[in-house]
């Protein structure tokens, strides 16, 4: 442990807490501890956004992949940022309109199920929980590996701090971590890139032409296929990534703290500009650190290219740079894993308790203790897992995270606020059975399925790794056939109707335009 | 101002507009961006050798390609934020009109 290294950690971590102690003043009701009084500006909110969704294991995962495998790398880069289209054209504003706090609110507008927000609450809880242990893992030992602690001791600390944010600052300090964060990941990110870029003398060209002769890849460092090398496996992937990432809850949850349509649009307008800009930028990092640690450096070091970015700038920059970089992925992680236990509590505090368990009638009191007890329960909880799943492969995690956002959450939100004829029992078999193929897929898959070194040692039964090909039309295919297969409740018109005028406009019908509807 | 014509009450004007305005607007984009996002895995499937082919330096088409992706996303969703404000005026209307009624 190095004398810059343990300033700049300080640094994030007393600087994350001052801000959430003066948010701590804030959170005396839901409104505040679960969307930050929707006072957040479009801007604010499109940089807490993109802070949300580049996760560590996209600043340091992405950056390996190119580092290793160069232009397959970089897809994923791709797909997380086009998957913002999705996002901003069909998503975001409608869920604005109809929500309150969680996405279960937003289509509970148009099916009053009890059944339907417990389904949603779950599947929120295990995406976050999965994405969560994910991200914990991969922090315990990053910081393991950057402060030389104990794996047990640095996952311990991550998740305290998590807990102590969102339990003292609700939204509001989730959010403004996220905004310092992305921050300090732009600028580290920025740095980083012209450092590797001047040594090239600032040419695009010659850092191309130069990274091909330093891998073992030689020419075919540059082309597809090095990792993704099957067409069927690639497209999955793909959906995966375009259809999963704009689900995601902690992503969901923010759409709500502004406070109407045309700054909703603008947060997500704001995030994909920061988004992309970053995800241009790994190309700089990924080529850097294979022009400049070199194949041989990387792949001794292990840890699934984890450290590249951490390697590059101790190469580029010596001490200073390695802390300052290594400080911006403790934030990084810190941030994510912050936005994760927000979005679990709401879930379980707001879905299953107000609504299922006190049927609305808890006090505003009430809600905010509720909520803050869940989240030390989630704290603990995720916390207890990451400490037992050191040696998990965290890849499973995340493949599984994105699949069932993918196949289980989009093809309900879609139809809710798209299709006039989905019913609520659609609803429901969708979630099941796109839930249930994207588990099913992964177990089955090559990733837990392994005759060497699986869960289950034995040939897989599916050779896709990315399940999305599979469970997402699952998803859809139950969502339909649930649909078809039952009949639409009395008014199901006139409620889908109301729907879409508030989907659309951001107001409730009026009570005078209903009646005459009615009486039409 | 009261419409008389239960089929313009049931779609008042301006929301029928709307809707119809968004759906003219957003099915040809969301077609737009998933054939070309697609197209790059299609292509490289298909096509690995033209992908291949050099355009500035050791820079490929491939790359060339990947990159037109977070060009293609970053001009979409600013049509999308343009043509938006259009939205917005008719549900401004649609306000006017209700508030109107209302008294």
């Amino acid at each position: 442990m190095n004398l810059p290294s343990v300033i700049f950690f300080l640094a994030v971590i007393i600087g994350t807490l001052a801000i959430t102690y003066s948010a701590a003043k804030r959170t005396g009701n839901t409104s505040e501890f679960y969307a930050a009084g929707n006072r957040l500006t479009g801007l604010q909110n499109g940089i807490a956004i993109a802070g949300d969704y580049m996760s560590a294991a996209s600043f340091l995962g992405i950056a390996g992949t190119i580092a290793f495998f160069g232009f397959d790398g970089f897809i994923y880069a791709i797909g997380f940022l086009v998957s913002y289209l999705i996002m901003l054209l069909l998503i975001a504003e409608p869920l604005h309109n109809l929500g309150r706090y969680t996405l279960a609110d937003a289509i509970a507008v148009r099916f009053e199920s009890r059944l339907l927000r417990g389904m949603i609450a779950c599947s929120t809880l295990l995406i976050c929980i999965l994405y969560m242990l994910a991200q914990l893992v991969g922090a315990g030992a990053l910081i393991h590996h950057l402060l030389h602690v104990d794996y047990k001791l640095a996952v311990m600390s991550v998740g305290l701090l998590m807990t102590v944010y969102v339990v003292f600052g609700g939204m509001v300090a989730t959010s403004w971590v996220q905004i310092i964060k992305a921050i300090m990941l732009l600028t580290g990110t920025f740095l980083l890139s012209l450092i590797v870029l001047s040594r090239f003398g600032w040419s695009l060209t010659s850092m191309f032409d130069y990274v091909k002769t330093v891998t073992p890849f030689q020419e075919r460092f540059l082309q597809p296929g090095n990792q993704l090398n099957d067409p069927l496996e690639a497209i999955s992937l793909h959906l995966a990534l375009i259809l999963g990432t704009s689900c995601l809850p902690h992503i969901v949850s923010r759409l709500f703290t502004v406070k109407d349509a045309i700054s909703t649009r603008r947060s997500i307008y704001t995030a994909t500009w920061i988004i992309g800009a970053f995800y241009l930028m790994t190309i700089f990092l990924g080529f850097g650190a294979s022009a400049f640690v070199g194949y041989v450096a990387l792949k001794e070091v292990g840890f699934g290219g984890n450290l590249t970015v951490t390697l590059l700038a101790d190469v580029l920059g010596g001490e200073f740079l390695t802390a300052y970089i290594s400080a911006v992925a403790f934030a990084t992680i810190l941030a994510v894993v912050t936005g994760l236990v927000l979005s679990a509590s709401s879930a379980f505090a707001h879905d299953v308790y107000s609504h299922l368990i006190r049927k609305g009638l808890a006090s505003e009191k009430e809600q905010v203790w509720v909520a803050k007890c869940s989240s030390v329960v989630v704290g603990l909880v995720s916390t207890w897992l990451a400490i037992g799943a050191e040696k998990m492969n965290v890849a499973i995690l995340v493949g599984l995270t994105f699949a069932v956002a993918a196949s289980a959450n989009l093809p309900m939100i879609l139809s809710t606020l798209y299709w006039r004829r989905f019913t609520v029992q659609g609803a429901i078999t969708g979630m099941v059975s796109g839930l249930l193929a994207s588990i099913l897929m992964v177990v089955m898959g090559p990733m837990v399925m392994n005759p060497e070194d699986g869960l289950i040692l034995r040939e897989p039964i599916s050779a896709l790794t990315n399940p999305g090909l599979v469970s997402i039309p699952f998803g859809f295919l139950g969502a339909i056939v649930g649909t078809l297969c039952s009949r639409p409740a009395v008014g199901a018109d006139e409620r889908f109707h109301q729907v879409l005028y508030q989907a659309h406009t951001g107001k409730r019908m009026t009570k005078h335009r209903e009646l005459e509807r009615k009486g039409a | 101002m009261k419409p008389d014509n239960s089929r313009q009450v049931a779609y008042s004007p301006f929301f029928g507009l709307l809707l119809q305005k968004k759906k003219h607007f957003l099915v040809p984009m969301c077609l737009i961006f998933l054939i070309f996002y697609f197209s790059l895995p299609v292509l490289i499937t298909l096509k690995p050798d033209w992908m291949n082919r050099p355009v500035v330096g050791s820079i490929s088409i491939a790359w060339i390609f990947a990159t037109a992706q977070c060009v293609m996303t970053l001009l979409l969703s600013s049509i999308y934020m343009w043509r938006a404000r259009e939205f917005d005026r008719l549900v401004q209307e649609l306000r006017n009109e209700e508030s109107e009624e209302e008294k």
